[in-house]
């Protein structure tokens, strides 16, 4: 009955005022943030006792540790600082997604786990508080500051938005040549020396087991299959590959610059060693796809029996190997030589200097917040969100850590005992230690694990292995400038990589044209780039 | 066809707009009908339509949309005169063209045969089973592929038997898409015949009837009672396919695919991806959205417009 | 009808075994993993037959305490997208139906261009934001509650009905509403089962919006929780540290988390097919 026109009327001016809703909303940037502001704790004026300091908490979970809400370190941090954490956890596989949808629309939360990368990106923006003027009240950051000095790297014009995560302890793992020793001594292999004398090694094995591919590679870390692959070797070779993040460049402690791989022979050496391998079937033929999973596979199952990535795997595939044969074993041998007598090796930075927890600008008690992010990263705070509770959890017995019976029996049975005690009690790098003690990773290492880390320790110390490193940060030029000339070079480069090691006859035909393909797409300036930044920091 | 009743004699008295205003009061409960719906498209899908401005603009969250510096056709330029962009536009055309010539067929074909299963209770068992792979994870799915097309994984030991040597198949450019297109049919075969099932079961079994008294063999019916009964819906499907043309997938391939395959396999969505890996890139993935939604709707248009000449059935 | 079988019978359920049988290996390869003990999957020792049978994977998952609370979050969160979804597609798609709703033509296109031109994840967070939606249900079943996909379905099989039944419901004095639903309805349960079904599931394979606009992990869908176990596997190992036993469950664990995820899924499927039914039209445009 009510006439159409009238009741459009109706219905226009109620869309009308929704869209200009949204629309006002989006202008502003956002109204009120997601998560709960941090509440002052000087009371002042309420003249009742300090009311704790409340803080929404995010960062991501890694599947193998849940993030616990109410842990025993979240449960201390309240009694011991007064401090109330509103843990935040978001999934590791989806997390940028997450995290830049809270930036973009700036609604993060007061404490957040982000990327350098994202510090870069967004740090212009105002959204991260910035840090710099509060560094002179923080006593213990100051320290680790000058023990880890390459956090200048994660400097912006100066200014630091980000704190970062700091190792203090840890196993120091690397991408080691790791063989099959049981199976060297069997067929009266020498151990090896040299990557020609590998290669002998190999074939030797590859005909007692025709069904082998001795030489097994993975994608991981972020990087493909190949560059796992390539990485290792050409370093070892004298030349290298790509950055951690994938970019085709890489610092060499020769040198102390940045170099672009593909120029020096050294490289063009390892790829043609690498082509050897493959077209003899000594390498994993899939090596382009092969997942951490397939990989492990391998290495378990004795289709392969050397890698040379992260060494700690071996901890895991010699009992599962024992299980079938108790002789099997996985174990280091010394850094191999190449054909032009570079001994070097790739080893793992322990620090995590990548990853910063940024505090929202928008936080209201941000003294406080400092005040309370420094003690994260002194002693208290390190050996509790590190080892637990002292004489609880571990005691300390002339210098030397030792975890407790009964924390080791209360967890024994799980799946994973060691990641099952740093969920509960909230420990660690996957937890919320900012500054880090793997100490609790002792007992559940086997010797063989703490003797390969302590090897590559020394080796550091001996000028042999060396950590890969973090970018030097780029101005916003820098910035874009990369942005395209990684575009186009990093295709190019990927899928011309692998043509030459496993198409017969690539590299003699098509290797200097790709170099100076590489050259026209701008791989001098990339190098340049990179230089320039590391200069900055250096200065 | 004009219902005989329904107020013919009041609008008639409205004056000038009497035509106008009788449709619309035929319509009127349509439009209450239609009001849900339509705020919902207005909040949820238009008023975010503004973020497409970011493709034109350098875009800075703090200042919001409406004050970030334009950048005019920065980033438009600098991919749509990237020889490399338009091989990856050719993969992912190619991969959806091959997709419309098996992918979508596949379901079609199985409905009609499931249809001319006899016995129900297998009939029954037979489409269960077949539409949970639909429920799979990609990543789960690419898992297994992985697993299975490795040089000795389950394919290449079974073509061992024959004594075949074995093929490296993810390392080939040349497989990939056929690669691709099984797993998206393994997948979707018994999901994606669901509602042409649906369909069949609007076509009036007296039509059978009478074909059968007219001594029609089965292949007959099928040729002249199933197919056109079913056609409407397999037309619509068909235009809803075609808006897919520019985009593909990507997770999958994502899992799937490695230096040696890109020049197959390297897709749009792939090559976003990784720009944004490099520096995260809002106006950037914007732009080569719009560059695809563009496209694609043109694409739909133009079909509509030929296919409602052609058949009657249309999107709109 | 004759129920004479013939040679096409026999190549049909040949075809149907073939088919079965493509379609169950990898399933059933899954399932006797996902039982099998971890250091016989690690070694490749699983293809035909199960080794070493536990139901530790199984007991993995189910123990979390977020798998459990997760599962109940999603079959609220399932139930209520359904009905939302389902009552918001048929509002939008039975108006577009009639050929005498004045502006047929530009309504559908102004649905219509939204599968198209979408305006992108974070306009549309803020929208979901300023309505105060963030972390509630309202924001897992209201942005995406109706797929232009499945209203457009929808449409072409209301579009089927003859003009006839609705002229003779105008003629009973029944309204638009009323001959919606007892005259509309009740014909297309055919395509009403479908678009549960297409609904239910997914709502219930959905994890996107769940991971952009939920923060209280409390809240979490299924498959939030059960995404992250299953790519662990590909994500793993990026620290050295690796409990021994974990480290070679990962595959059992990863499948053991399929099942467990579509499990209820399978079961919804017997029920929506009594909807499938021939000739639902049958005697209706008679006389």
């Amino acid at each position: 009955m009510a006439k159409p026109k009238s009741r459009f009327a109706a219905a226009g001016t109620m869309l009308s005022v929704i869209l200009l809703g949204g629309l006002l909303a989006g202008c502003s940037g956002g109204g009120s943030d997601g998560g709960s502001a941090a509440s002052g704790g000087d009371g002042n004026g309420s003249g009742s006792a300090n009311k704790p300091l409340t803080l929404t908490w995010m960062r991501y979970e890694h599947p193998s540790q849940a993030v616990v809400e109410d842990s025993q370190a979240v449960q201390e941090i309240l009694k011991r600082q007064n401090v109330k954490l509103n843990l935040q956890s978001v999934p590791q596989s989806n997390y940028d997604d997450k995290k830049k949808t809270l930036i973009a629309t700036n609604t993060i939360p007061d404490v957040m786990l982000v990327k350098q990368d994202d510090i870069q990106n967004y740090a212009d923006t105002g959204v991260f508080l910035d840090l710099t003027p509060y560094l002179d009240k923080m006593p213990n950051f100051q320290k680790v500051l000058e023990e880890h000095p390459d956090i200048k790297k994660n400097y912006i014009d100066g200014k630091l938005y980000g704190f970062p995560l700091v190792t203090k302890w840890d196993i120091q793992a690397g991408q080691i040549p790791m063989i099959r020793t049981d199976l060297l001594q069997k067929l009266g292999i020498p151990t090896p020396t040299t990557y020609e004398e590998l290669y002998q090694a190999l074939k030797k094995m590859k005909e007692a087991y025709p069904d082998s591919y001795p030489f097994a590679a993975r994608a991981a870390n972020g990087l493909t299959g190949t560059e796992n692959l390539i990485n290792p070797i050409a370093f070892g070779f004298g030349s290298g590959y790509t950055t951690f993040n994938g970019t085709k460049v890489y610092y060499d402690p020769a040198t102390q610059k940045y170099e672009f791989g593909p120029y020096s022979p050294q490289f063009k050496e390892a790829i043609a060693w690498l082509h050897k391998l493959y077209s003899e079937k000594l390498l994993d033929q899939d090596y382009t796809t092969a997942t951490s999973q397939t990989w492990q596979e391998k290495l378990n199952s004795g289709k392969s029996f050397y890698f040379q990535d992260n060494n700690g795997f071996a901890s895991s595939f010699n009992p599962i190997l024992q299980q079938k044969d108790p002789n099997a074993k996985f174990d280091m041998i010394p850094v191999l030589a190449s054909p032009s007598g570079v001994k070097r090796n790739l080893v793992y930075s322990l620090d995590h200097l990548s990853e910063s927890y940024v505090i929202s600008a928008k936080v209201k008690d941000p003294d406080r917040v400092i005040q309370f992010i420094d003690w994260m990263y002194g002693e208290e705070g390190t050996n509790l969100t590190s080892l637990g509770i002292e004489n609880q959890d571990y005691t300390i017995e002339n210098g030397e850590y030792k975890m407790s019976q009964e924390l080791m029996d209360k967890y024994k049975d799980k799946p994973s005992p060691y990641y099952a005690i740093e969920s509960a009690l909230g420990l660690g790098y996957l937890g919320l230690a900012l500054n880090y003690d793997d100490h609790p990773n002792v007992p559940f290492q086997g010797e063989d694990g703490l003797r390969w880390s302590e090897t590559n320790l020394k080796n550091v110390d001996a000028g042999i292995n060396f950590r890969f490193t973090n970018d030097p940060p780029f101005n916003k030029e820098e910035r874009e400038k990369l942005k395209q000339l990684r575009t186009e070079l990093d295709s190019f480069i990927t899928s011309n990589m692998d043509k030459f090691i496993i198409k017969d006859g690539a590299l003699e035909s098509d290797w200097d044209s790709f170099v100076q393909q590489c050259k026209e797409k701008g791989a001098d300036e990339l190098v340049q780039i990179y230089n320039d930044a590391l200069a900055r920091v250096q200065s | 066809m004009v219902p005989v009743t329904t107020g013919a004699a009041a609008p008639a008295r409205r004056g000038g707009q009497g035509g106008l205003g009788r449709k619309l009061a035929k319509s009127k409960a349509l439009y209450l009908m239609f009001l849900p719906p339509l705020l919902y498209f207005l909040i949820f899908q238009y008023a975010p339509m503004i973020g497409n401005l970011m493709a034109f603009q350098d875009f800075s969250i703090v200042k919001g949309f409406f004050h970030s510096p334009w950048a005019g056709t920065k980033y438009f330029r600098e991919f749509l005169t990237d020889d490399y962009f338009w091989q990856v536009v050719r993969n992912t055309v190619l991969i959806n063209v091959y997709s419309l010539l098996f992918y979508f067929p596949a379901p079609i074909v199985f409905a009609l045969l499931l249809n001319e299963l006899r016995g129900r209770g297998f009939k029954r068992v037979v489409q269960t089973i077949t539409y949970v792979p639909h429920f799979l994870s990609t990543v789960v799915v690419a898992g297994m592929l992985v697993n299975f097309l490795a040089s000795d994984g389950l394919i290449n030991e079974l073509r061992g038997l024959f004594g075949a040597e074995p093929v490296t198949f993810l390392a080939l450019p040349e497989w990939f898409r056929t690669i691709f297109i099984s797993s998206d049919i393994w997948q979707g075969l018994g999901w994606g015949s669901i509602i042409y099932l649906a369909a069949l079961t609007g076509i009036d079994p007296q039509l059978y009837e009478a074909a059968t008294l007219d001594g029609a063999s089965r292949w007959k019916k099928m040729l002249h009672i199933t197919l056109p009964g079913i056609s409407t819906v397999i037309m619509v499907m068909l235009l809803l396919s075609l808006g897919h043309m520019l985009s593909v997938g990507f997770e999958k391939i994502l899992l799937l695919y490695s230096g040696p395959t890109y020049e197959t396999a390297d897709v749009i969505q792939t090559y976003v991806y990784r720009r944004g890996l490099i520096d995260s890139d809002f106006s950037f993935a914007a732009a080569v959205g719009i560059f695809q939604s563009v496209l694609s709707f043109v694409l739909v248009v133009s079909a509509n417009q030929l296919s409602r000449k052609l058949s009657g059935a249309r999107l709109f | 009808m004759t129920s004479r079988k013939n040679a096409f019978d026999y190549v049909n359920v040949a075809i149907m075994v073939l088919l079965l049988a493509i379609t169950l290996y990898p399933l059933y390869y899954m399932g006797i993993i996902s039982i099998s003990d971890g250091g016989a999957v690690s070694r490749g020792e699983v293809l035909w037959m199960p080794h070493g049978v536990n139901l530790q994977a199984y007991k993995y998952v189910l123990d979390d305490p977020s798998v459990l609370r997760s599962y109940a979050n999603t079959i609220l969160y399932t139930a209520l997208g359904t009905l939302v979804s389902l009552v918001l597609t048929t509002l939008c798609a039975y108006p577009l139906s009639r050929r005498h709703f004045y502006g047929r033509a530009g309504f559908s296109l102004f649905v219509i261009f939204t599968m198209f031109f979408d305006g992108g994840l974070i306009p549309r967070y803020m929208v979901v934001h300023s309505l105060g939606m963030i972390d509630t249900i309202w924001a897992l079943v209201v942005p995406t509650a109706v797929s232009v996909f499945n209203m457009i379905l929808m449409r072409t099989f209301f579009e089927e009905i003859p003009e006839a039944l609705h002229e003779s419901a105008t003629v009973d004095g029944a309204g638009e509403f009323r001959t919606l639903l007892q005259i509309v309805l009740p014909l297309s349960m055919p395509v009403m089962a479908t678009m549960f079904l297409f609904y239910a599931v997914g709502q219930w394979n959905s994890f996107f919006p769940a991971l952009i606009y939920l923060n209280e992990k409390s809240l979490y869908p299924l498959q939030i929780i059960l995404r992250n176990i299953v790519i662990q596997g590909e994500m793993a190992q990026q620290t050295t540290q690796m409990g021994n036993d974990f480290a070679s469950m990962s595959e059992t664990i990863k499948y053991a988390v399929v099942f467990v995820a579509i499990l209820p899924v399978l079961c919804i499927y017997p029920f929506v097919q009594k909807y499938f039914v021939q000739g639902a039209m049958l005697g209706s445009v008679k006389g």
